[in-house]
């Protein structure tokens, strides 16, 4: 059974020494590849030239509709379909309503960030290839990884491991899919 | 653990300012003799111009010394660069104090409860314990005892750490900070109560100390941004980033919607009750040309700059921030004359309200705001720039300094 190399992978000394390796995978102009730590590393965006996350484009998306949301449910529920006058107050008012616009556009912002970010990542996902590397385990105990994937248009089987040797990497390895 | 010195301490020359501390000065001085005349011409006129001024100067400075506890007291990192120009306008409060006197003497004309006898209203009976006169005297007193010992000592203390580097002094002043955040909170809060709520001796708000405070901070932030862009036109702090600028910004963003949550909060309770001498405050600011003023404030002062400060992009273009920066500083002065001269035409109750309505003009701009204006701004602003040409803009032996220069967000 030949499977299909997924990328390659190195391991790294330490925090210090995968955000180096980081570096110089960016400037080598690698475009599908990630870093994996038992814990985040300060700098890492920058190192890895990581752009601003799009998630805030969908987290404005949701407050907006949370916001209309809110207004067409107090407005039309209040002042259309069942008006009703209560403390002396209009039927519909900017500052009673206040609050729930407020309470929606926060609600539907955080369902928008959370679900937008969980879709971004392509989660939930309960396997992924680099768990087929034995050396892999460590990531959630003292092991600093580097992987590049085989989709990247920089890849090559036989040239990868050597740049990922070079910039200080150990066990590299080639990982199936 | 003493930090070596990675920045040479930077004190500028007074003289390379050229002729702004003169232009204060000058300005001042026509001001204060204008308020001068004014004072014998239209004298209840001047007096509510001259608390406006006054108001302006005591929130930006109490702002400035509401920072400074913050970084103490937290312990902070990023801001230690930023620091010294905080603690030089928190310094000023014996300026403040001196603006506060002409108040002191206008008093009846400003506080009608100072005017009346408690006997003549019945509501005024019942606040006579708090608002009677050696009470209110005392209690000044006391608040700018608070703000003058704090301002000072902090300042003195992070000079001191200058030539000495003692790290020892930073836990001082973290020691100092603890006390007076409660303290500064307690003198501001019931300052707010004396001086602005006190101006119609039936209205309350128990919101009005926070709401106060927001304005307070968010201008003095502001101020930060102004001056900080200032001195690095001139060749001065560039150790200062995009990334202070940055998260100068945030705190720009933070403040304006903390004002707005507590100024809507504020109205909203007030609305909703529907208590004739709780709305009579904002009956009066939202009819006649006075309502102008109260939608420039929520789109001014919230929306507009909520917008824009919510973008990455305005925080990190530096000329921008600085822009919402100074119109920021400037809605802060519609915000306190939109408080305060409103009183100035009218100081009855809700019933004598009614009977006037239309007859009360709306916002009516006098040279006296001006001239008060630069009265009391104008020589705060001249003693700020010695201040800041008496020591280095930057607290160069703090221990945290490294942290600050390479501050990230």
């Amino acid at each position: 059974m030949s499977a299909r190399v997924y990328g390659a992978g190195a391991e790294f000394e330490s925090a210090g020494a995968l955000l180096r390796a980081a570096e110089k995978a960016r400037d080598r102009g690698f475009k599908k590849w990630d870093v994996h730590s038992p814990f985040p590393i300060h700098g890492m965006d920058a190192a890895m030239g990581l752009g601003n996350s799009r998630v805030s484009a969908i987290s404005l998306a949701g407050g907006a509709t949370g916001l209309l949301t809110a207004f067409l449910l107090i407005w039309w529920t209040s002042a259309v379909e069942y008006p009703l006058i209560t403390h002396g107050k209009p039927y519909f008012a900017w500052q009673f309503s206040m609050p729930i616009f407020f309470e929606l556009t926060v609600l539907f912002t955080a369902f928008a960030t959370l679900f937008g970010m969980l879709a971004m990542n392509l989660l939930p996902r309960p396997h992924h290839p680099v768990f087929n590397w034995e050396r892999f385990r460590r990531v959630t105990d003292d092991g600093f990884f580097l992987v590049v994937e085989a989709a990247d248009p920089l890849f090559s089987t036989s040239e990868t491991p050597r740049f990922l040797e070079e910039i200080g990497g150990r066990h590299v390895a080639l990982i199936e899919e | 653990m003493s930090s070596s010195p990675s920045v040479s301490p930077q004190k500028p020359d007074f003289k390379r300012f050229g002729v702004l501390p003169s232009a204060f000065l000058a300005a001042g001085a026509l001001g204060a003799a204008a308020c001068f005349l004014g004072a014998f011409q239209h004298p209840t006129r001047t007096a509510f111009a001259w608390h406006f001024a006054f108001i302006y100067g005591f929130t930006l400075c109490a702002g400035a010394l509401f920072w400074t506890l913050l970084h103490h007291a937290t312990d902070s990192g990023w801001s230690v660069i930023p620091r010294r120009i905080m603690e030089n306008l928190a310094s000023l409060f014996p300026l403040v104090a001196v603006a506060f006197l002409p108040v002191l003497f206008a008093g009846p004309r400003l506080f009608s409860w100072m005017a009346i006898s408690p006997a003549e209203d019945a509501l005024l009976a019942r606040k006579a314990a708090y608002l009677n006169l050696p009470f209110f005297y005392g209690r000044a007193a006391l608040y700018f005892a608070i703000f003058l010992f704090f301002g000072g000592v902090l300042r003195r203390l992070s000079v001191r750490q200058d030539a000495s580097a003692e790290p020892g002094l930073s836990l001082w002043m973290r020691k100092f900070s603890y006390a007076g955040i409660p303290l500064f909170a307690m003198a501001l809060t019931f300052g707010a109560f004396d001086w602005l709520m006190g101006l119609d001796y039936r209205w309350f708000s128990t919101m009005w100390g926070v709401y106060v405070f927001s304005g307070s901070a968010l201008s003095a932030m502001a101020f930060l941004v102004i001056v900080t862009r200032w001195l690095q036109a001139n060749g001065w702090l560039k150790e200062v980033t995009v990334e202070h600028y940055h998260l100068m910004g945030k705190l720009l963003l933070a403040f304006t919607i903390f004002w707005a949550y507590i100024a809507f909060s504020q109205y909203f309770l007030i609305w909703y009750a529907n208590m004739p001498e709780e709305t009579l405050f904002f009956v009066r600011r939202s009819e006649g040309s006075w309502k102008w003023l109260a939608a420039i404030l929520i789109f001014g002062q919230f929306l507009l700059p909520f917008i824009l400060l919510l973008l990455q992009w305005s925080k990190k273009r530096i000329n921008v921030l600085t822009g919402i920066a100074v119109w920021l500083l400037l809605m802060h002065a519609v915000d306190l004359y939109w408080i305060i001269l409103p009183q100035s035409q009218f100081s009855g109750g809700h019933a004598e309200y009614e009977a006037l309505k239309g007859v009360i003009p709306g916002v009516e701009f006098r040279w006296m705001d001006a001239a008060a204006f630069a009265a009391v701004m104008g020589p705060l602003f001249y003693a700020f720039l010695r201040r800041l040409a008496s020591a280095s803009l930057i607290p160069v032996r703090d221990p945290r300094l490294e942290e600050s220069l390479h501050c990230r967000n």
